[in-house]
């Protein structure tokens, strides 16, 4: 059964007399219960707009995007606020936490939201904290702490309420290789856990944990890559698809392809 | 496009926020004009130099002179404060080619198109309501006629020119926060995340500390003590204020943000940890804004229990709807006669009419006025109990005072009458329920038995007999006995008044409206004056709620994308907002109610209550003016939460 379903979704960006920017255009796809997917694309191809549009957090020009069985635009306002509040994890790429509160609040925050116990909520913190390492720094404030520590503060809090489908863009942009395979474990043991991942990344390293990668070009499915085989050869396909793909992601391809 | 247009602009886009700043100016615009109307009245400046119309004036000249002090200086912070939040787009300005000199032009083009919004808003509200201020001075004060509705040309040229320096002066003056900056340093302004606030429980005590210690000094019920410490107080309570603004807030929310029980819900737990966020910027208009209710509320309050108890001891002193003192026998048959042919003319009903005829003596150091028993046995006075029949032997002294403690009588008392060359020895009880009779010289009341008094009386010489005529009863109030009065009153004091000696005619309407006007004059310039007060007060809270509303929108996005409903969120913007509107407002009262308790202490009576009448009903006003505000704020706020179908 598919977790979430996309069906010829279309945003076009700015109007009233400027050029108008199709950053999804007619995009169609399915991801089904426990999938692991990254999707890849030069940067401006539309990745951080699909992704916002599947979190329904933004709102097609066109198309429909289906969760669970449910399509979204018959969902009311409350009903689609706690379908973000209890199913889905947002790694957003601007990390999006609240600079009045702590990175430990920060990341209690959708537990406390569900009204969890308050000893329940410490406790998960922790552990969440301990994973990602963050447990030295958890009484800081956003600005307090580093670009990297600020990232993985904000994939604690995505990850924190065990949400069934996590939606992850570019979580490990700021990070080290060492950080960067710490956080793409935890995503891939809540995985085998049972949640749902679509993960958006530049990486080729990080890509390499995912199962299946769309690539994304101009706002349309490019091609799309499955793994078969071991971990390490499907790097490399990944790297000679980004080559293919061609754009701006060459230059990301010698950064982050350590 | 112009300078002027890119200036219009600018205000037309962010008019939210100066909304409140423009209808504060306004309104001390609006009283101003209305004040001058009637300063500059024809009737009052060439009228009758002692007339209520002309006190009132003097007053109102006054209270223009505050009115236009305070407002130049809460313009000229609040002018600062707007400038100053807008430094970085001006930077971004510069960097797109503005010059200097362009820039600080658009500068004070801005501050005087803001001027002449609110002098325009200001003198046009003030046309709307000069009917009906007129009407309301006619109404409140005792005068021949009503006053015609005036606004002569200078009372608009006294305002234009007063104001219009005013908002001139306030421009140029906010040009400092830009001229001596480069472009850069412009841009510097530009927000970074703010730091969080760190308190120190040092200044979180002393703050503490100043406020109870003024409280406690405030309290303590004796009046010297009071009096020494009005000036004390104010400054410790004051400073203590801005302290606990700061530290005691910060300190009172990290103590809640410890306790997970309350803290851990998603109410207490955004509020609690966005609301120290945000202190360090709000302390000082918190502060400030506290202090002024804190002042409105206070002389609010004095002002009405001034007026109630000030008014309520002029009737008390004045026991006789009507007193008329006479030279004679005969004088007194006419006089009588008289009174009652004008009191049925005019229909006036519920008096009872009673003759007296008596002396003066001495009981001691005191002059008394005698009187029998009988007629103290029949008219009703204002507290205290009648006491017993006296024997012969036995007198009671009636005190012209009634003292607050109470009224409990005393007694008996040995004392002796002196009456011409007569010595009588008494025993006397004392009431001190309040007088018997109206004012006169000799101001004790002496009642004795019948039959004593008319003996003393029969043996009095005819030239030392005081003629008395007397109406008591509810029938005192009401339009028509004050026709009789206008009539009566010039009549009497023509025909008997001799420079000295008793009044010939007294009456108790007459003292009540005498110290109702008075009293309603001080009240009624004191309101218009508190209104400018809260109007700037509320427009600094506003004002801070509009420039952090773009940090407040991101804030309330992220929390919309983390999965707060739209209607959660409303909650909670508006829960927040009435927390910042309601801190403030919650301090000022707790302020005042200490302030009322000095104020008890020296009225020698609890007028507390009047304190809480005056502070429910500027409650009512910043309740309203907060249901407005926070419809705008949400309306400002919700276009760009991104959520669906944004
Ligand atoms: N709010 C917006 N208004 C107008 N255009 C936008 C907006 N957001 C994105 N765009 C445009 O839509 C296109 C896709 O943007 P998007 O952010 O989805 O790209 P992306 O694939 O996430 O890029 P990157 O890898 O750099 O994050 C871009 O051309 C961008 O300029
Ligand atoms: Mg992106």
């Amino acid at each position: 059964m598919f977790v979430l379903q996309a069906q010829g979704l279309t945003k076009i960006y700015g109007s009233r007399g400027q050029v108008a920017t199709r950053a999804v255009d007619n995009l169609s796809l399915e991801v089904e219960r426990g999938e692991f997917l990254g999707i890849m694309g030069p940067s401006g191809s539309g990745k951080t707009t699909l992704l916002n549009l599947l979190a329904t957090i933004d709102q097609p020009t066109a198309g429909t995007v289906i969760i669970e069985g449910r399509n979204t635009a018959t969902l009311r306002n409350d009903e689609l606020a706690l379908f973000r509040r209890r199913r889905l994890g947002f790694i957003f790429q601007d990390y999006n936490l609240l600079d009045s509160l702590t990175i430990r609040e920060n990341i209690a925050l959708p537990l406390v939201l569900d009204r969890r116990p308050p000893a329940a909520i410490r406790a998960r913190v922790e552990e969440v904290a301990r994973q990602l390492g963050l447990t030295g720094i958890l009484d800081k404030y956003p600005y307090e702490v580093s670009g990297g520590q600020q990232q993985r503060t904000a994939a604690a809090r995505a990850i924190v309420h065990e949400p069934a489908i996590v939606l992850a863009d570019e979580p490990t942009g700021n990070l080290d290789s060492r950080s960067a395979r710490d956080l793409m474990e935890v995503l891939t043991l809540l995985n085998q856990n049972g949640a749902t991942i679509v993960m958006v990344t530049h990486d080729p390293f990080a890509a390499s944990f995912c199962r299946r990668i769309l690539f994304i070009r101009d706002g349309r499915i490019y091609s799309e890559l499955r793994r078969g085989e071991s971990r390490p050869a499907f790097f490399q396909r990944i790297l000679d698809a980004l080559a293919l793909i061609g754009g701006e992601t060459d230059e990301s391809v010698a950064v982050g392809g350590a | 496009m112009s300078l002027w247009q890119l200036a219009a602009r600018n205000l037309w886009r962010s008019r939210r926020r100066y909304l409140a700043y423009v209808a504060s100016a306004a309104t001390a615009v609006m009283i101003y004009f209305l004040h001058s109307a009637l300063i500059y009245h024809p009737d009052v400046q060439g009228g009758v130099p002692d007339s209520a119309a002309a006190f009132v004036a003097r007053g109102l000249k006054a209270a223009n002179v505050v009115i236009a002090v305070f407002s130049f200086g809460s313009l000229l912070v609040a002018n600062a404060a707007f400038v100053h939040s807008r430094v970085k787009e001006f930077g971004l300005l510069s960097l797109m080619g503005l010059s200097r000199t362009q820039l600080l032009t658009l500068i004070l083009v801005e501050g005087l198109l803001i001027g002449g919004v609110a002098l325009a808003g200001g003198l046009a509200a003030g046309l709307l309501f000069l009917r009906l201020f007129f009407l309301a001075i006619s109404a409140l004060f005792p005068l021949q006629e009503p006053i015609p509705v005036y606004a002569g040309p200078r009372v608009w040229g006294h305002t234009i020119l007063v104001f219009g320096a005013i908002f001139l002066v306030v421009s140029v003056a906010s040009l400092r926060a830009v001229v001596m900056k480069n472009p850069v340093q412009l841009l510097r302004a530009r927000r970074q995340p703010k730091a969080y606030p760190t308190f120190s429980r040092w200044q979180a005590a002393l703050g503490l500390t100043l406020c109870l210690g003024g409280y406690a000094w405030a309290a303590v019920p004796r009046p010297m003590v009071v009096i020494v410490g009005v000036v004390p107080v104010t400054v410790m309570v004051t400073v203590g204020t801005y302290l606990l603004m700061r530290a005691g807030l910060v300190a009172a929310l990290a103590w809640l943000r410890r306790r997970e029980r309350i803290f851990y819900r998603p109410g207490p737990f955004l509020t609690v940890s966005h609301l120290a966020y945000k202190i360090q910027e709000n302390y000082r208009a918190l502060g400030t804004v506290a202090v002024t209710l804190a002042v409105i509320l206070t002389a609010m309050g004095t002002g009405l229990s001034t007026y109630v108890v000030f008014v309520q001891a002029a009737v008390d002193n004045t026991p006789m709807a009507i007193q008329l003192v006479l030279p004679s026998e005969s004088d007194a048959a006419a006089a009588a006669a008289r009174v009652e042919a004008v009191l049925e003319k005019h229909g006036v009903a519920g008096l009872t009419y009673r003759k007296l005829t008596t002396r003066t003596g001495k009981l001691g150091e005191n002059a008394v006025t005698l009187a029998p028993y009988s007629l103290y046995a029949t008219i009703e006075r204002p507290r205290g109990e009648t006491l017993p029949p006296v024997k012969p032997g036995e007198a009671i002294l009636i005190h012209p005072y009634i003292p607050p403690g109470g009224t409990r009588p005393e007694g008996p008392k040995a004392a002796e009458l002196t009456v011409g060359e007569e010595r009588i020895p008494l025993q006397v009880w004392d009431d001190m329920g309040g007088r018997l009779l109206n004012p006169l010289p000799a101001d004790y009341t002496l009642v004795l038995d019948d039959s004593t008094f008319a003996a003393l009386v029969e043996r009095t010489p005819a030239a030392e007999r005081l003629h008395l005529a007397l109406w008591t009863g509810p029938g005192w109030k009401g339009r028509a006995m004050e026709q009789a009065l206008k009539e009566l009153g010039p009549y009497f004091f023509r025909t008997y008044f001799t420079g000295s000696g008793p009044l010939p005619f007294s009456a108790k309407l007459d003292a009540y409206l005498g110290a109702a006007s008075a009293l309603g004059t001080v009240l009624f310039i004191g309101l218009f004056i508190s209104l400018v007060f809260f109007a700037a007060a509320f427009s600094q809270i506003y004002f801070r709620l509009f420039t952090e509303i773009e940090d407040d929108r991101r804030y309330f996005q992220r929390l919309g994308q983390l999965g707060m409903s739209q209607k959660e969120l409303k909650r909670l913007a508006l829960g927040q907002a009435a927390v910042i509107f309601s801190v403030p407002f919650v301090v000022g009262v707790v302020h005042s109610t200490f302030a009322m308790q000095a104020l008890s202490t020296l009225m020698m009576r609890s007028v507390l209550h009047y304190g809480w009448m005056v502070a429910a009903a500027y409650l009512v006003l910043y309740g309203v003016a907060f249901a407005g505000t926070a419809q705008l704020y949400w309306r400002s706020l919700r276009p760009g939460l991104v959520l669906r179908g944004a």
